[in-house]
């Protein structure tokens, strides 16, 4: 194995599970992985060995979505909530865990994307706030002011979540 | 006390000292305490929905493009002299980096411990890397669904089947006496052959792995300690074979284990009630680790050029 065949090993994972909470669609989330490893191969050279390659690549990927998102401005493409979590969730869970994971994707969908990337990359992928501000090219006092807004909106819809509403969506 | 810190709380990105001043806030502050458990059942719920990905497997175009941009940064890394290359740059980087020749306390009191920079020798890149991959590997496999291929039921079927991977005769030492249970191995192709991971568990859960392969015959090294983020390992070459212990542990935690690991690795595999179909002395518990002195690599003959590695 090469060198840097653990890590990448380690790494696409990281960043296809980024990639599927952002977008959802399974193929929409492996063709940004592959469009983000094929634009990181063609700018191999400008990696300097050593540096941090998870945030070189979550960059990467950054940018190439933020392009994606912009080419397809015009036609969002959204996935049912619903199929999202039925597929998801490998092993039945009892009745009340699978309203809380549905209602955390749902409420999740509600948050602007800025929002959303900033909790995902701190909350699910572990980057460190300097990581984050790096990726998304912005100061680090936004990161901290997105992630906090996020957590705060996600908290008080789940609290202010109704039941019935969320039993119907987790069939 | 800030906002921001109540996130990082959360998030494991305060020192301890910010930690305990949080935690003693926390006490007091009944409404933070419950936006603390809020935002960790996040966390969880981000987890428990995304997680199984971690573990689908890569499909034919992603894992191509994955093993050509791996050649492509060895590739690179390998034009660069020896001492920019990942292992010492990963290293380098690493703001927790601490290398520790501890040959010394090791082999014999009185001697002089090796300056850090004695120990980084044209010979030792590959054995930084190994123990790279070491670390690597534990971060990626200890805490994982799939932590082992074979388990250790039948200690002598696994260490038959991972000798047969390397192409020479390794096995697991039992370190039951100092708490470690084996729970099995897996091997892994690496750099200049396979490699052979056992893992081992303590009865608190917090697992050990052995790394065990053959990154470059026949040369030998003192222990070397080197910790990335949480994962500490030592590592040390013996005959043909090189290994690297890793794991969450502090260096005086693992450099008993590390102690106790080379012990047994010298007196040979455990009896058994059944005769294993192996050596009992392998070769590579030989010969005794000569003087530090000697078994020092010494330092570049011509040094490398002293530019500094080009930024990007």
């Amino acid at each position: 194995m090469s060198i840097f065949g653990i890590e990448l090993e380690v790494h696409i994972a990281s960043l296809r599970r980024y990639a599927r909470a952002l977008v959802r669609d399974r193929n929409d989330a492996d063709d940004l992985v592959q469009e983000a490893l094929a634009r990181a191969l063609s700018r191999a050279d400008k990696f300097m060995a050593g540096t941090n390659l998870r945030a070189w690549l979550f960059t990467i990927m950054h940018n190439v979505h933020v392009n994606q998102v912009r080419a397809r401005a015009a036609r969002p493409v959204e996935v049912p909530v619903d199929g999202v979590v039925e597929s998801r969730l490998s092993e039945p869970a009892n009745q009340e865990a699978r309203v809380e994971l549905g209602e955390m994707m749902r409420v999740l969908d509600t948050l602007p994307t800025e929002q959303r990337q900033v909790l995902l990359l701190v909350a699910l992928e572990g980057l460190k706030y300097e990581e984050v501000a790096a990726v998304l090219e912005v100061p680090i006092g936004t990161v901290m002011s997105r992630l906090s807004r996020a957590r705060e909106a996600v908290r008080v819809r789940l609290a202010g979540g109704t039941p019935t509403v969320a039993l119907r969506r987790v069939k | 006390m800030r906002d921001s810190d109540l996130h990082a709380y959360v998030d494991g990105q305060l020192d301890s000292a910010r930690r305990i001043e949080v935690e003693t806030w926390l006490a007091e502050d009944e409404e933070a305490a419950r936006r603390v458990d809020a935002y960790r059942a996040q966390n969880a719920a981000l987890h428990s929905l995304f997680d199984s990905i971690l573990n689908d497997r890569l499909d034919g175009r992603l894992a191509e493009a994955g093993e050509r941009l791996g050649k492509r940064l060895d590739a690179n890394a390998a034009r660069r002299p020896w001492w920019s290359q990942p292992g010492w740059q990963r290293l380098a980087a690493s703001v927790a980096f601490i290398a520790i020749g501890l040959g010394a306390g090791w082999l014999g009191r009185g001697q002089v411990v090796p300056a850090p920079t004695l120990t980084q020798a044209p010979v030792q890149p590959t054995l930084q890397a190994f123990a790279d991959e070491a670390t690597q590997a534990h971060t990626f496999y200890a805490n994982s669904r799939f932590e082992v291929e074979m388990g250790a039921d039948n200690q002598d079927a696994l260490n038959n089947w991972l000798s047969e991977r390397l192409g020479r005769p390794v096995f697991g030492p039992d370190l039951a006496s100092i708490g470690y249970r084996l729970i099995g191995g897996r091997s892994l192709p690496a750099e200049g052959g396979a490699v052979a991971q056992y893992m081992y568990e303590t009865g608190g859960g917090n697992r050990l792995t052995l790394f065990v392969g053959t990154p470059q015959a026949n040369q030998q090294a003192a222990f070397s300690f080197v910790k990335h983020g949480e994962i500490a390992s030592f590592y040390w070459a013996e005959g043909a074979l090189s290994y690297a212990l890793a794991g969450r542990f502090d260096r005086d935690q693992l450099m008993q284990v590390a102690q106790t690991v080379h012990q047994k690795l010298k007196s040979g595999p455990a009896a058994r009630s059944q005769t294993p179909s192996q050596p009992q002395n392998t070769p590579e518990a030989k010969p005794a680790p000569a003087p530090v002195e000697q078994i020092m690599p010494s330092p570049p003959a011509s040094a490398p050029d002293q530019e500094r590695p080009k930024a990007s």
